[in-house]
C-alpha cells in the first residue's frame, strides 16, 4: 500500500491545487471549464452500439434508505383509485403528485453544486460561505450554473475488479497507484475534461439483504486524498463514485472529507455522489470499452446547492 | 385554416390511433419503443459543433409561478450563515436543502409519464386507473420506466417563425398542414423515433412585461388533428413551449385531447412547458432543426412524471 501523505501535506493542497482565479474572478463552472466543444464531439463519436446505461439508483419513497436524511417524499395528490370522488367527473382524469427530497447524504444519486462545501468560511474561487443564505439559497455557485447540462467523455475505473474483490472494504482508500493500475488493466487513459467514475463494488454490496452486510459504522471506501493532485494534473472535470466519493474515515483529523473540501473549494471539482455503477461496470466488461458518452442534466433550480441526477452513459 | 375534426372524429381516435397491445400486453414504454439503437447512433452523428442547449425554464422558488399548483419549495437546511463557531477549530462546513414541488401544471418544464392520464378509468394499454394509488403511487408507467433515459433525434418545428409571428395568437391551433409547412421551410422531415418539439413562441411571450403580451385569454398548441399525423410519422415523444393542449378547450367533455388520446391511446410521452427560445436561436444560427436530444428523468419509483431539463446537442 502506498504511504499516505501527512496531514500537513494534504492541507497544503488548498494552495497547491487551487484553481481560484484560473477561469476568471466570477467563474461559476470550476473544472467544467475543461469540457470543450471538441471534447463533446469526441464523446459523441464514442456512441457505436446505441446502448444507454443509467448510473443512478432508484429513488424509493416507501422504505428507509438513509436515516440521516429522511425519506424522499412522494405525496400523491390525485390518483386513479378514487376517481368517483373527483369533482370534475366525466371520462377524463389525471394523476398528480408532489416530489421532494433532501438529496444530499449517502443514498440518492446526486450532483453537488460547488456551493455545497465550505472551508474556512469560503467557497470555490473565494466566494464567502455567507453567500448561501437561508432565504435565497445559493446566491453564488448554485446548481443553475450547469443549466445547459454536462456532456463529455466518461471513463469508468473499476478498482474492485482490479483488486479481484466483490467490493472494497469499508474505509478502504483508493490511491493514484490503483487508478493507474486500473488504466493499464483496462487499456484506457484518463484525459483532460473527462468525467471519472470510480467503481468500488459498493453498489453490489448495497444490493445484499441487510443481514448479509454488517454495519460499517459509517465507513465506506472512496478516493484517498492523495488522488487530488492526480485529478489536478490529469484535468478531471467531474468525479463520481458508487459511494460518497471520500473514503471515510479519511485518516485525517482536521479533514474529514478532503475530496469534498479540497476538491470543491480549492479546485472547483464537481462530484456525483452515490452512483450505481453495477450495470455500467458490466457493460464496460461486456463491450471491452471503458470510455463512453456521458450526459447529465441537473434541474435549473435557482439557489439549490445540488440536484438529484440520473447520469446516462451511452455506448 | 383547415377544418377541425368533429368531437366524434376525435373520440374515434381512441380506437383508430390505439397502440394498445402493439408492443406487448406488459409494455411500459409506449411510443418510446420506436427509439432504436440505430436511432441513437443517428442522433449522435448530429453532434458536429459540440454545443449544448437547454430546453427548460429555471425553477424559481422565490417568484410565484403557477398559482394553481403553488410554488416550488427550496427549504435550506444548512447554509453559510450558520457555520459552527470558529472557536471549535472546524474549518469545514456544508450547505444542503430540501427540494420539492408539484411539477405538473403550466410553469415547470416536466415530462408526463403514461400514468398521468386516465380515460374511462383506464390508462395506456388498458391498465386500470386504480393502479395509480394513494399509498404506492403509480404501480405501472411510473417515470422510473425511463430509468435509462431517453436519447434520440430531436426536431424543432418552429411554427411561430413559419407563420412570421413572434408568438401564435392566444387561441391559435396548430394543424398538420402547419407542421408540414414548417418542415418545408426548415428542410427537415420528421421520422420514426423522433422527439418532436413545437415552438409557438409562447416562451417569448412569457418573457415580456404583462402589459405587452396582448391577449392572454388562451394558450396555443397542437390541434387534435395532429394526433393521426404524429402516429403516422412514428413520433416517440412531443414537447412544446406550452402545455401541449390548447385553451380554451375545443371539445366539450374531451378537454385536453392531446393528453387524453396521446397518452392513453397512443402511449405518447409529453414534455410540457419547455423554453424553446434558446433552441430556436441556435437552430436559426446553425440553419438546422435536427439535433441529439437527451432527457434523463429521475428514477423516482411511483411518480407520475418528473421535472426535466432536456438538453439538445448540436
Amino acid at each position: 500500500m502506498p504511504t499516505p501523505p501527512a496531514e500537513s501535506a494534504v492541507l497544503a493542497y488548498f494552495e497547491q491545487l487551487s484553481n481560484w482565479g484560473r477561469w476568471g474572478d466570477d467563474d461559476q463552472l470550476g473544472t467544467l471549464n475543461l469540457v470543450t466543444s471538441d471534447k463533446r464531439r469526441a464523446a459523441a463519436a464514442l456512441i457505436h452500439e446505441g446502448v444507454a446505461v443509467s448510473c443512478a439508483w432508484d429513488i424509493v419513497s416507501d422504505s428507509q434508505p438513509d436515516p440521516s436524511f429522511r425519506h424522499p417524499q412522494r405525496i400523491m395528490l390525485l390518483t386513479g383509485d378514487n376517481l368517483e370522488a373527483l369533482h370534475w367527473g366525466g371520462e377524463a382524469a389525471f394523476s398528480l403528485d408532489f416530489l421532494g427530497a433532501a438529496y444530499h447524504g449517502f443514498t440518492i444519486t446526486h450532483l453537488d453544486g460547488l456551493c455545497h462545501a465550505f472551508w474556512a468560511g469560503k467557497m470555490y474561487n473565494g466566494y464567502p460561505a455567507a453567500a448561501v443564505t437561508a432565504r435565497e439559497g445559493a446566491t453564488q455557485l448554485g446548481i443553475e450554473a450547469l443549466q445547459s447540462g454536462v456532456v463529455t467523455r466518461g471513463v469508468l475505473l473499476d478498482i474492485a475488479a482490479l483488486k479481484g474483490k466483490d467490493w472494497l472494504e469499508p474505509g478502504e482508500p483508493v490511491y493514484p497507484e490503483d487508478l493507474e493500475a486500473a488504466e493499464e488493466r483496462q487499456s484506457v487513459r484518463v484525459e483532460e475534461g473527462d468525467a471519472l467514475f470510480l467503481r468500488t463494488g459498493w453498489g453490489k454490496r448495497k444490493r445484499l439483504p441487510k443481514s448479509q452486510r454488517p454495519s460499517t459504522d459509517g465507513a465506506y471506501p472512496g478516493w484517498h486524498a492523495a488522488c487530488l493532485p492526480w485529478f489536478h494534473e490529469r484535468g478531471i472535470a467531474m468525479i463520481g463514485a458508487d459511494t460518497g466519493n471520500d473514503a471515510y474515515p479519511s485518516g485525517y483529523q482536521k479533514l474529514q472529507h478532503p475530496i469534498h473540501s479540497i476538491g470543491m473549494v480549492a479546485m472547483g471539482l464537481w462530484h456525483i455522489d452515490n452512483c450505481d455503477l453495477e450495470e455500467l461496470g458490466a457493460t464496460v466488461e461486456r463491450l471491452g470499452r471503458s470510455a463512453f458518452h456521458l450526459s447529465l442534466a441537473p434541474l435549473r433550480w435557482i439557489g439549490a446547492t445540488g440536484c438529484p441526477v440520473n447520469p446516462i452513459a451511452l455506448f | 385554416m383547415p377544418n377541425a375534426p368533429s368531437l366524434d372524429e376525435v373520440l374515434s381516435y381512441f380506437e383508430t390511433l390505439s397502440n394498445w397491445g402493439r408492443w406487448g400486453a406488459d409494455d411500459q414504454l409506449g411510443a418510446i419503443n420506436m427509439i432504436s439503437p440505430a436511432k441513437r447512433r443517428e442522433a449522435a452523428a448530429l453532434v458536429t459543433e459540440g454545443i449544448t442547449v437547454s430546453c427548460a425554464w429555471d425553477i424559481n422558488s422565490v417568484m410565484a409561478h403557477d398559482p394553481s399548483y403553488r410554488r416550488p419549495q427550496r427549504i435550506m437546511l444548512g447554509t453559510g450563515e450558520d457555520l459552527q463557531d470558529p472557536a471549535t477549530g472546524d474549518r469545514w462546513g456544508f450547505a444542503w436543502e430540501f427540494l420539492g414541488l408539484i411539477y405538473h401544471g403550466f410553469a415547470v418544464t416536466h415530462l408526463d409519464s403514461l400514468a398521468h392520464v386516465f380515460w374511462d378509468k383506464k390508462m395506456y394499454n388498458g391498465v386500470p386507473a386504480e393502479r395509480v394509488a394513494s399509498e404506492k403511487g403509480a404501480q405501472d408507467y411510473a417515470i422510473s420506466v425511463l430509468g435509462q433515459g431517453v436519447n434520440s433525434r430531436g426536431v424543432l418545428l418552429d411554427v411561430a417563425a413559419t407563420k412570421g409571428k413572434d408568438w401564435l395568437d392566444a387561441d391559435e391551433t396548430v394543424f398538420p398542414e402547419d407542421l408540414e409547412a414548417a418542415e418545408r421551410r426548415q428542410g427537415v422531415q420528421v421520422s420514426e423515433g423522433d422527439i418532436l418539439l413545437l415552438r409557438t413562441g409562447h416562451a417569448r411571450k412569457r418573457r415580456v412585461p404583462k402589459d405587452q403580451r396582448g391577449d392572454e385569454s388562451g394558450i396555443p398548441s397542437w390541434q387534435a388533428a395532429c394526433l393521426p399525423w404524429l402516429r403516422a410519422r412514428g413520433v416517440a415523444m412531443i414537447g412544446s413551449d406550452t402545455a401541449n393542449d390548447v385553451a380554451p378547450q375545443q371539445y366539450e367533455g374531451m378537454e385536453n385531447p392531446v393528453h387524453l388520446v396521446g397518452v392513453t391511446a397512443m402511449g405518447l410521452w409529453l414534455i410540457d412547458n419547455c423554453d424553446l427560445e434558446a433552441l430556436h436561436a441556435t437552430c436559426e444560427a446553425q440553419q438546422r432543426w435536427a439535433f441529439q436530444l437527451t432527457i434523463a428523468p429521475l428514477r423516482w419509483l411511483g411518480a407520475t412524471g418528473c421535472p426535466v431539463n432536456p438538453i439538445a446537442v448540436f
